[in-house]
């Protein structure tokens, strides 16, 4: 279970996030939306230590983590694993190798046992073909998809997924977002995925939060949102161009 | 005393006040740079004492630097040892010290040229290369994706780069040291008709000794430290998306040179002949 | 080694294997292909300089550019070089005939015919080389390169005659303050260390002409290379944004390599038609 309590963060003069507070139960796939330039990244990457809040309280699974310094995130960051914007593969190392790295590091497995578990993790996002491919060979949706595994390698109980479905062509996006309902489903992992896909919000999102300016404007299921009075939301839901909703 | 007229103290500042800011500004962004190289040098300390650098990663790291600057330092030693002994060549026609070519070419190159260009070379090859490769992967968040992973950026990637760059200037140095002398042998030969049994002889002469190649090597060893750190420090500091690393490879090459010239300055007033 | 059957075949090789054979083949080659370009890009340089558009004020833009960025550097890093010169210097003669009274005028000698071209060249190389080729290198990521030609302008006679003329005046410049900033430290070095008044040291009898000319000749031919070679590498990037730092990285190499390639010819031949 993951709380935020009161999360306030500035990057010099300006305040992005300002008292922000929801919880995420366990076990779901539980979407933040909002407009480009909201905070939603920002949220997320306090809770892998990437960034740490001015003021407020983060709890995860019981633990109070927003004062963690390197060496307490490190068990911090194999219960919970981030999936980049931009996929951020390893580009000197072939897929298979990028994946075996996390397998390497805390399994402790020699080069050979983790090159062989890492083509079984690319088997199940279906990317075995393109083991020894480097990533900069492959398109953005192959990208992601072994990212996941990668991701996945350290058997966390939290995935985070920083807009997954952005760059990539509807096809490629509708799969992703099967990806991310099968390890809910199928495995038991609390996906937490930021994006402003409406296509992917509410065709697999459990629970959705929205940020507005720097607060959370809503929260609830598919239905909350899609029968709410409130203009902003609509407006965000249904993609007007023209509303109350600001930037 | 003409009476003066004052200036409104609003208007621009003056030629010197500006000069002056520069210069504090200049000082200030210095001892930023070396402060951070010096907390980067104490957490690359850390990780080898008790050992946890990423073997694989080190050996990668010095294949690749090695094989990536051999050609540049055998090109730049043989000339280097040439034109030494063109230099050198004037001296000792003058004074007709032919047996001396040894000597006077050898101290200059063991103790002072080969280090220095050999370390100008690599810095460029190698140093402002990582710094490139370290700075590319922090804009595309490579670095951040490693921290997630909960894999210790600074064993896995910098202390092998870091350890590999001292490395490789050392092991280079003693090839540089080699093939300068042989370039100076040939050349004495050819320009001066100095065979090269003469000139191996005025090396040996008594006059240089192991300790002239001794206080080189070191040298090079305080020079790649150098270079690593500011290659190292640069590249983990690079903000601003590719143009960011642009500028990030700039400051590396001028923050290493500008530190090999003092620590050379330093180095040999410590060592003191 | 590939079937070459299109079916089964990637379509690209990216890690082809060459035998040590084919690698040094394929280096022979790249620099073959790199030289034959390099002297293109040079001729049309001196086409442009004598029959290109000219543009007010981007001479002096230029010089300034390249005075500005580098004389701060320049100058700290040959303070240093001329206290490490002359403190080596005399720790050897100290160990071979302990008469300080030459020293200065050697040095000096030194300096004019070489040292303070090359070592003040190199230098500049990493300052001046790099951030040419970094500003021509960002123009062709963000396709203004392209963008000049299609409006029929040759982006060499835009680009690197400019900053190939500001370089032969300011080079020369630069470096004759570079080796008195040298000079200038040897000399109080020499004095705190071994005593040497400055008068002593302050001799010029062993400078002749043949001297002057090699040292000139040599700030010619360097302040002709670094923009050549470092404009050559900055219009050569590729590999979009992240190419404009290995570009930096192959000005600063090339240029250095370039320095002291041309140093040992003009020395060679220096010693050759002004023997001491």
């Amino acid at each position: 279970m993951i709380q935020f309590k009161n999360i306030i963060k500035s990057f010099g003069p300006k305040t992005v996030l300002q008292d922000v507070s929801f919880d995420v139960p366990t076990g779901s796939v539980f979407f933040i939306i909002g407009a480009s330039g909201v905070g939603k990244s920002v949220l997320i990457k306090h809770l892998v230590g990437l960034l740490y809040p001015d003021s407020g309280e983060i709890w995860l699974d019981g633990q109070e983590i927003s004062r963690f310094d390197e060496v307490q995130m490190g068990p911090v960051r194999k219960k919970c694993a981030m999936v980049f914007q931009h996929s951020t593969l390893f580009d000197s190392m072939t897929c298979a190798e990028n994946v075996a790295l996390p397998l390497r590091k805390h399994k402790n497995l020699s080069l050979k046992a983790a090159l062989a578990e890492a083509r079984h993790r690319l088997e199940i996002v279906r990317m075995q073909e393109f083991a020894d491919r480097y990533p900069p060979e492959l398109g953005d949706g192959m990208r992601k998809r072994v990212a996941i595994a990668r991701a996945l390698t350290v058997d966390p109980s939290y995935v985070l997924f920083d807009e997954p479905t952005t760059s990539l062509d509807p096809v490629s996006a509708r799969r992703v977002d099967a990806l991310i309902r099968e390890l809910s489903d199928k495995l038991g992992v609390t996906s937490i995925v930021v994006s402003h896909d409406l296509t992917s919000i509410f065709s697999i999102a459990d629970r959705i939060v929205m940020l507005y300016r720097g607060k959370v404007r809503m929260e609830g299921g598919r239905q909350d949102f899609k029968a709410t009075p409130d203009g902003v939301v609509q407006q965000f839901i249904t993609g007007r161009a023209t509303g109350p909703f600001e930037l | 005393m003409a009476a003066q007229t004052t200036a409104p103290t609003s208007a621009a500042p003056s030629a010197v006040s500006t000069f002056l800011a520069g210069v504090g500004r200049s000082f200030l962004e210095i001892a930023e740079t070396a402060g951070g190289m010096t907390i980067l040098l104490f957490r690359v300390i850390s990780r080898c004492v008790p050992p946890r650098v990423d073997s694989r990663e080190l050996l990668k790291n010095l294949y690749k630097m090695g094989v990536k600057s051999l050609p540049i330092v055998a090109v730049t030693a043989l000339f280097t040892g040439a034109i030494m002994v063109i230099q050198a060549a004037t001296i000792v026609k003058r004074y007709g010290a032919e047996g001396l070519l040894g000597w006077g070419a050898g101290f200059g190159t063991l103790r002072e040229i080969a280090p220095l260009l050999t370390a100008l070379m690599i810095s460029g090859r190698v140093g402002a290369n990582n710094t490139a490769e370290l700075g590319t992967m922090v804009v595309t968040e490579q670095l951040d994706a490693l921290r997630v992973l909960a894999i210790d950026p600074i064993s896995f990637l910098i202390a092998p780069r870091f350890i590999s760059i001292v490395a490789t200037l050392f092991m280079m140095t003693l090839f540089a040291d080699a093939l300068a002398l042989f370039g100076a042998a040939y050349t004495g030969q050819a320009l001066l008709d100095v065979s090269p049994t003469t000139f191996y002889n005025g090396l040996t002469s008594g006059l240089l000794g192991f300790g002239d190649v001794a206080n080189g090597l070191f040298k090079s060893t305080v020079f790649g430290l150098v270079i690593g750190l500011a290659s190292c420090h640069f590249g983990l500091s690079t903000t601003g998306g590719a143009p960011g690393v642009g500028r990030s490879v700039n400051a590396t090459v001028m923050a290493s040179a500008a530190g090999i010239f003092v620590l050379d300055y330093l180095t040999s007033f410590a060592l003191g002949g | 080694m590939t079937t070459g059957n299109p079916q089964t075949e990637p379509i690209d090789h990216p890690h082809e294997e060459l035998g040590a054979v084919g690698a040094l083949g394929a280096a022979a080659i790249d620099l073959l292909i790199g030289a034959r370009e390099l002297y293109s890009v040079f001729v049309r340089t001196l086409y442009y300089v004598a029959r290109g558009r000219r543009e007010k004020g981007a001479l002096a833009r230029q010089m300034y550019e390249i005075g500005n960025r580098s004389i701060f550097f320049l100058s700290i890093t040959m303070g240093f070089i001329g206290m490490i010169l002359v403190y080596q210097a005399g720790l050897q003669a100290k160990r071979v005939v302990p008469d300080y009274t030459l020293l200065g005028a050697t040095y000096l000698e030194l300096l004019v015919r070489d040292f303070a071209a090359s070592l003040g060249a190199l230098m500049l190389a990493t300052r001046v080389g790099a951030g040419i080729a970094a500003e021509i290198g960002s123009m062709v990521v963000t396709e203004q390169i392209d963008a000049l030609r299609m409006c029929a302008a040759d982006p060499i006679d835009f680009l690197i005659k400019p900053r190939f003329l500001a370089s032969l005046i300011m080079t020369t410049m630069l470096i004759v303050w570079a080796g008195t900033v040298a000079f200038v430290a040897g000399a109080f070095t020499a004095y705190f260390a071994y005593d040497v008044p400055l008068q002593t040291f302050f001799n010029m009898a062993l400078v002749d002409s043949g001297d002057l000319a090699i040292g000139l000749t040599k700030c010619v031919a360097y302040g002709a290379a670094i923009p050549i070679v470092s404009g050559y590498c900055g219009l050569s990037t590729f590999g979009g944004s992240e190419g404009v730092g290995w570009a930096t990285t192959r000005a600063v190499v090339n240029t250095s390599l370039a320095i002291i390639i041309l140093n040992f010819f003009i020395s060679g031949a220096g010693f050759l038609i002004f023997p001491a």
